[in-house]
Parts: C-alpha cells; sequence; structure tokens
C-alpha cells in the first residue's frame, strides 16, 4: 500500500474557491424568510386524497414516482457499472475468507433473520409511518454484507443469471405497473385508485427484494483480494 | 387517450425497459435487444416531432397529478429536435458498436455489459430532453454521469482509468452544486417545476443564487472553458463508439437544460450579466479548444479538443438572446442547427478516427498519410465531417453559422461575427491538416488490416446527413419556434 | 433565528469543507468521500431549510433527500470500484504521480 503524502499544503485556488462559496451560499440562505409553506400544503391535501397516510411515502411513490423510478435505475445502474469493472472473469471465483471467523460467524447466522423480519417491517409499516423500500432495502443490503463477511455469500453469486434477474425483477415490475394506466385512461404511474395500494405494496415489495440485492452486489463484486491481483 | 399522446413517457420507457431486458438476456442477445430498442426510440422520436409540427408542443401529466404537485414531461420543438439527434447517432453508435465489440476475450469491454450501460445512458438523455421538473433533471443527470463514466473507463487501461476518475469528479462537483442549488431555489421559490418557475420567480437573491448554481454546475459538465480539463482526455481515452456518443449527446443533454433554464424559465437578463459572460467564454472556448486541436498528433485528442471548440459556439446564443423577438428566433435556430450538425458530424468523425485506428493499429495522425488510397470510403467520410466543422457552404455547419452570423449583426453586436468567423478558419486549419495527411503522399504498399464493412459506411453515413442538413434548416427552425413558447402554453392532453 | 437554521448553516459548512477538500486532497478516497461530504451539507441544507413550515415539516426536501442519498451511494459505490481498479492497475492512489504538484486537474 502506498504511504499518504507526507506534507499537506493547504492549496490556495480551492481555500478561495470555497471560502467564496461558503459566502455566496450563507448569504442567500440567511436572506431567505423565516417561515415559508412550499408545497407541503398541496402535498398533505393530496396524500389525504390518495390514501397514502404519510406524506413522504406519498410524495416519494406517487406524486413523484417517476424520480423513484429513475432513483430505482441509478441504482441498478451503479451495480451494472461495478459488475463490468471487475479486472478477469474470475476476479470473483474467491471466497472471502479473510473477515470470517467463529464470532462472526454465530453474530451473522442469529442476526440475519432478525434483520429479513425487520426489513419487512420497514416496507410494511412505510404506507403509515417512516419507512418502505428503499430503508428496507438497506436492512436487506447490509445483511446480506454480513452474510458476504462471513463466509456465506459468494462474490460470483452477484455476477450470475439468478442474481441478474432479482436485480432487475423490482424495476421491471416497477415498469409494468407504471405502463398499466396506459391500457385505460390514465397516464404513466396514474395508479387506479381501486387497486392502488396492492400495486403499490407490490412494487414496493419487489423493490425492497431488489434494493436489497443491488447493495450486497455491489460489495460482492468489488470484494477481491487486491494483494494478490496482478498489476495488469 | 391516443397513443401518441404517451410518446414521452414511452420515449423513456422502452430504452428503461430495454436496459433490463439486456441485462438479463446475457451478453450474446445484448446487441439485438440493443438494435430493437434503437428503432423503436427513432420511431418514438420521429413521431414525437411529427405531432409537436401539426399540433404543437403538449405538456404529459406523469401520475395524472399535473405540476406543482407532480412532474411533467414537456414535449416541445426544442426537446423534438434533441430526441431525433439522439436517435440518430444512437442508432449509428449501436450499428457500429455491433461491429466493434466483438471480442474473443471475455473480459475485455465491461464482461459484455456495453449495451446495458448505453440503454440506461439512453434513457437518461431521453429524460433530460422530456422532463419539465429541475429535481428530475438532478436524477437524470446523475444517470447519464454514472453510465459515462463507466463507459469511458470499459477499455481498462490505465489512461482510460484516470480519465474515467477526472469525469467522474468533474461529475460529482456538478452535480453536488446542481442539488445546492436547487435547494436555495425550491426554498426560495417554493416549487420545482420548471413551468410554475416561469411564472412566480421574481427578483429575489437567493432564487437568482440557485439559479445561478445550476446553470455553473451545467456548464462544468458542458465542458465549457476554463471548466473542461475533464473533457479531452475522457472523450479520447473511451471506446470509439462511446467517444462519438460523448461528443455529440452527452454534453449536449447538459446544454439543453441550460437553454431551458435560461432561455425559457427565467426572465430574461434575471442572472445579469452572466448571458455576456457566457459568450465571452464561448469565444474563448472557440479560440483555445482550435489551438489546442492543431497541436495534436493523436487523431483521438484533435476531435476531442475539437468538441471543445464547437461547444464554444452553442454559448454565443446567450447574449444575441436579450435581443428577443426575431432575434432569439436566429440565434436560437443557429444553436439547434448546431447542435444537431454537430452531433452528426463528431459522431462521424470520431467513428471514422476509430475505424482509421483499428486499421492502422495505432493512432498518430502523421503515420496514416495516404489513407484515402486504402481506404477510401473512411476518408470521405472524415472529410465530409470537416466540411461541418469548418462552416463550409452547403453544409449543416455552414447554416448554423449563418443563422448565428446574421443574429450577430442584426443585434448590432458585431463582435460574436468576428469570433464566428475566426472559429471557421481555425477549424479549417486542424481539419485541412488532418485530411491533407490522409488524401496525400504515404506508402503505396499500405495494407491496413481487415474490419466489417459498417465500420466505414456508419461514420460516412452521419458526416453526409450533417452535410444534408442544409436542407432540413427550415423544419428545424420552425420546430425551434415550437420550443419557447411551450412552458407557458401549459397544454395538456 | 430558529434552530432549523442551524442545520443549514452548518450544511454549508460541510458543504464548502467538502469542496475544499475534493479540489485540493490529491488521494483519490479523500475525494470520494469529500463529495460524500458536500452531499450530506446539501441534505443538511435542504432539511434545514424545509423545516420553516408552519405544522408539519414540508414533505418535499424529504423526498429529494431520500432520493439523493441513494444517488450519492451508487456514485461513491461507482468511484470507489473505479479507484480500486485505478489502484490495481497502476499502483497509485493519486490521479498524477506523488512529487508532481497533485491538484485536481
Amino acid at each position: 500500500m502506498s504511504r499518504m503524502p507526507e506534507r499537506r499544503r493547504i492549496r490556495v485556488v480551492p481555500l478561495l474557491v470555497s471560502l467564496v462559496l461558503f459566502a455566496i451560499v450563507m448569504r442567500a440562505v440567511l436572506a431567505l424568510p423565516t417561515s415559508a409553506e412550499g408545497l407541503s400544503g398541496a402535498m398533505t391535501a393530496g396524500a389525504k386524497a390518495s390514501g397514502i397516510k404519510n406524506v413522504v411515502t406519498a410524495v416519494l411513490l406517487d406524486f413523484r414516482g417517476y424520480d423513484t423510478l429513475l432513483e430505482i435505475a441509478v441504482l441498478m445502474l451503479a451495480t451494472v457499472a461495478v459488475l463490468s469493472l471487475r479486472a478477469r472473469p474470475d476476479a470473483l471465483s474467491r471466497k472471502i475468507t479473510d473477515t470470517a471467523g467463529p464470532v462472526l460467524g454465530s453474530l451473522t447466522r442469529a442476526f440475519v433473520p432478525i434483520m429479513i423480519v425487520v426489513a419487512g417491517h420497514l416496507v410494511w409499516i412505510g404506507s403509515s409511518g417512516p419507512g418502505g423500500a428503499f430503508q428496507g432495502g438497506a436492512v436487506l443490503g447490509a445483511a446480506g454484507i454480513l452474510l458476504a463477511l462471513s463466509g456465506y455469500a459468494r462474490p460470483r453469486w452477484s455476477a450470475g443469471r439468478p442474481m441478474r434477474w432479482v436485480l432487475a425483477v423490482g424495476l421491471l415490475t416497477f415498469i409494468g405497473v407504471a405502463l398499466l394506466p396506459l391500457f385505460g385512461d390514465g397516464t404513466l404511474l396514474q395508479y387506479p385508485d381501486a387497486s392502488r395500494k396492492d400495486l403499490l405494496l407490490l412494487v414496493e415489495v419487489l423493490l425492497t427484494l431488489s434494493i436489497g440485492a443491488s447493495l450486497t452486489s455491489l460489495f460482492l463484486a468489488s470484494a477481491s483480494d487486491t494483494s494478490a491481483e496482478e498489476r495488469s | 387517450m391516443s397513443l401518441v399522446v404517451h410518446l414521452p413517457a414511452l420515449l423513456i420507457i422502452a430504452p428503461l425497459a430495454g436496459a433490463c431486458a439486456s441485462f438479463v438476456a446475457g451478453r450474446r442477445r445484448a446487441p439485438y435487444v440493443a438494435l430493437t430498442v434503437a428503432a423503436v426510440n427513432g420511431t418514438l422520436a420521429l413521431a414525437l416531432a411529427a405531432r409537436v409540427l401539426a399540433e404543437g408542443p403538449w405538456r404529459y401529466r406523469i401520475g395524472g397529478w399535473g405540476a406543482p404537485v407532480g412532474i411533467d414531461l414537456v414535449a416541445d420543438g426544442t426537446a423534438a429536435l434533441f430526441l431525433v439527434l439522439s436517435a440518430a447517432v444512437g442508432l449509428a453508435v449501436t450499428i457500429y458498436a455491433s461491429a466493434y465489440f466483438r471480442s474473443s476475450d471475455p473480459a475485455a469491454y465491461g464482461h459484455g455489459l456495453f449495451w446495458t450501460l448505453w440503454l440506461f445512458m439512453s434513457t437518461s438523455l431521453n429524460g433530460l430532453f422530456l422532463t419539465g421538473d429541475v429535481f428530475n433533471v438532478y436524477v437524470c443527470i446523475e444517470l447519464v454521469g454514472i453510465s459515462a463514466v463507466t463507459l469511458v473507463t470499459l477499455s481498462g487501461g490505465p489512461d482510460a482509468l484516470r480519465a474515467g476518475l477526472r469525469y467522474l469528479f468533474a461529475s460529482m462537483l456538478g452535480a453536488m452544486t446542481y442539488l445546492l442549488g436547487v435547494a436555495l431555489l425550491y426554498a426560495a421559490a417554493g416549487t420545482l417545476d420548471m413551468a410554475t418557475l416561469r411564472q412566480t420567480l421574481v427578483a429575489d437573491a437567493t432564487a437568482a443564487t440557485g439559479l445561478a448554481f445550476m446553470v455553473a454546475a451545467l456548464v462544468l459538465k458542458t465542458a465549457l472553458v476554463p471548466a473542461h480539463f475533464w473533457l479531452p482526455t475522457a472523450h479520447a481515452s473511451a471506446p470509439t463508439p462511446v467517444s462519438a456518443a460523448l461528443s455529440a449527446l452527452v454534453v449536449k443533454g447538459s446544454y439543453f437544460v441550460i437553454l431551458r433554464l435560461l432561455l425559457d424559465v427565467a426572465p430574461p437578463g434575471y442572472l445579469g450579466g452572466v448571458d455576456i459572460a457566457l459568450g465571452v467564454l464561448g469565444s474563448v472556448a472557440i479560440v483555445w479548444g482550435s489551438v489546442q486541436a492543431l497541436m495534436q498528433d493523436r487523431i483521438k485528442l484533435l476531435v476531442a479538443y475539437s468538441t471543445v471548440a464547437q461547444i464554444g459556439y452553442l454559448f454565443l446564443v446567450f447574449p444575441l438572446a436579450r435581443a428577443g423577438g426575431d432575434v432569439l428566433a436566429l440565434a436560437l435556430g443557429g444553436a439547434l442547427v448546431h447542435v444537431i450538425s454537430h452531433g452528426l458530424a463528431k459522431a462521424g468523425l470520431f467513428l471514422g478516427a476509430g475505424s482509421l485506428i483499428t486499421r492502422f493499429g495505432h493512432d498518430r495522425i502523421a503515420d496514416m498519410a495516404g489513407a484515402a488510397r486504402a481506404l477510401p470510403v473512411l476518408a470521405l467520410g472524415v472529410s465530409l465531417a470537416g466540411v461541418t466543422m469548418m462552416g463550409l457552404p452547403p453544409s449543416g455547419g455552414f447554416a448554423a453559422k449563418w443563422l448565428l452570423v446574421s443574429a450577430a449583426l442584426a443585434t448590432g453586436q458585431w463582435w460574436w461575427a468576428v469570433v464566428l468567423v475566426i472559429g471557421g478558419l481555425l477549424a479549417a486549419a486542424y481539419m485541412f491538416r488532418l485530411i491533407r495527411i490522409l488524401l496525400a503522399g504515404g506508402d503505396p504498399e499500405l495494407r491496413p488490416s481487415a474490419s466489417p464493412l459498417r465500420t466505414e459506411w456508419v461514420p460516412l453515413a452521419l458526416s453526409a446527413a450533417a452535410v444534408m442538413l442544409v436542407f432540413a434548416v427550415p423544419l428545424i427552425v420552425r420546430l425551434a419556434e415550437a420550443g419557447t413558447t411551450l412552458l407557458a402554453a401549459g397544454v395538456t392532453p | 433565528m430558529s434552530s432549523h437554521y442551524v442545520y443549514a448553516m452548518g450544511g454549508v459548512v460541510l458543504f464548502a469543507l467538502g469542496t475544499y477538500a475534493l479540489l485540493a486532497r490529491p488521494h483519490l478516497i479523500h475525494k470520494v468521500i469529500a463529495a460524500n461530504f458536500m452531499g450530506s451539507g446539501v441534505f443538511l441544507v435542504l432539511i434545514g431549510l424545509g423545516n420553516r413550515t408552519a405544522a408539519e415539516p414540508d414533505p418535499v426536501p424529504q423526498a429529494m433527500v431520500l432520493t439523493g442519498i441513494v444517488v450519492t451511494v451508487a456514485m461513491t459505490a461507482l468511484g470507489l470500484a473505479i479507484v480500486k481498479r485505478y489502484y490495481s492497475a497502476t499502483g497509485m492512489t493519486t490521479l498524477d504521480a506523488p512529487g508532481e504538484d497533485g491538484e485536481r486537474r
């Protein structure tokens, strides 16, 4: 490993740039009125109409669902990108053993089932309180990383066909649900009132799966023993 | 509702679904998915342009909510032009890449994931051209950035990785600055929708600061001098199809948003002297980029610096737009014709240069002498691309310069016309140098290696299209006029 | 001055710090962390300013921050993967060789 550079000079131009930026933004922030409603009024009214009790979830999935759709695309894209960056086809063939051990192993066996249940709860509670697909997916991802660190999950699973399907299923389902209204009288993502809750739940569950798989795959696909890699 | 109304949504969903499909389809079938999507994308883009011409622009309310609560897609003339360009270049690049990426080494070029990355990039570009919401722009820009950076690194060599890292850090800086700008703008104006902003934006220090930050970040992403430092190495070290897409399309994506923000959303003169500053920087870019291009020994770096120079032309529209009315129409028409002609010609030039590199096995311009004898189709493609770059009549590049010069003279700001002429002369200098070497001299026994036919014909087709664009100029101007009024129109399906 | 301004101002400080580090520090991992600093700064500004409402906090900035966090994670993951690949290809942890003036350029 290369050592960090010894001297740390303060570089003048970046310092000036950040000081100027700081001053400009501070002035802009302090110039704002101390109270402002923004869109919160309209959003709260709309949330009541859509039947989702938690306003933030309503904004994320209903009003600005298109942003969420693209955001899932970003996460999936990052996973594809990291997969494309692995150096050799067999770069993922080694099991992760440097971190595995008896203590980590038993803790993993104890915690991962609990984490899965917590993830499910976070998704379910999302309609009436803070929670949702991303939160649940993050917990699932953490569980996946624990499994990787203790050697249960193998790096090469991140590049295989089954994992590709798990990664894609969330986005594909979301796209399918988004296109459904086009067959009727609605625009993209205009969920019909009757089936709104069920459709959203389906999308959220599959998204949670995909997000968890993405986060785990991001970790697995980067996992390689650097010191043993050849310099190409 | 008829299907035509849904075109904006379909233009985004089609490549996105295609990206997922290509990912699960595996490396052998992915190119076919990409070709299908490219064809579908082209059809949809043309259909959208046809409808804008026939019935005018319209807004598409996603989720049925409508702005400012929901997100609207905006289908107008300017968007249609960029979409058609993106579809055309995308199709050409897809066809070229299907030949370029045939390699026996499974690890080469990202383990066959080029197609998925490419389709994500197509989705995000279409998203940028259609969106009417400033936060949605952020998400699309991040999509473009991540896919573009990864595509740059795809060859895996240290130069490509270094160029990709520089591009990544510039992207990160730009994205965070843009988001800060959105935060300030929303805090001051209370909405994220472009049309609502247009109606409610008042002279407010915080909103202006936010807008300025947004524009500055987009200027960094469009690589306007002096924020161009990341572009030459990124565009030159990327695999050839990626270079073509980066120069022709990706920088135009952030430019499109600047057009929207400064010409449609903000009232004229809202940001003070920023439009003049952009014009000045554009002029510097034209001169600096051309001078740098003249000094390059390696063909892809020459073409990349040419992009830096040509981007400068795009920013001349802002000082000219101040005058409003007919001059704005002229200037905007000139900028849009330039976007399309440069997009087509630069893609043709990059693909042609890449083919030359593949056939010769090296990228030194001086050692490609006499290539025209052995590779006449390629040499013709490069020469025709040069015609558009120099702005020689009759070509799309000439039409663009003509419109911009007319706008400059109409406002009495003759100095921009001088810059345009100087730019044309400098472009002639570096393009002639390249073409002269290709056409004359060299070893009569030169036998470059073989390559599939389409790597020769696709660059020629693109360059020829750029030249023929001059016949399409009236159509482009008509579409452009269906542009700047759209945000106020508020027409719903 | 209400308490939410403290968060907004803290966010601005973070943003400025991150900008300095992204531009000035040559080590690649530092640059990636610096970008995350900038991101956290912007999120704090969004949340702080979104708290100026009379009753419930404004949900739109919260949704923006949630989206922003996911996008930043994605970008960070990509950055780290490229840095790792670059390191294994060149053995370097900076863009230019140490000893040269390692700016961001």
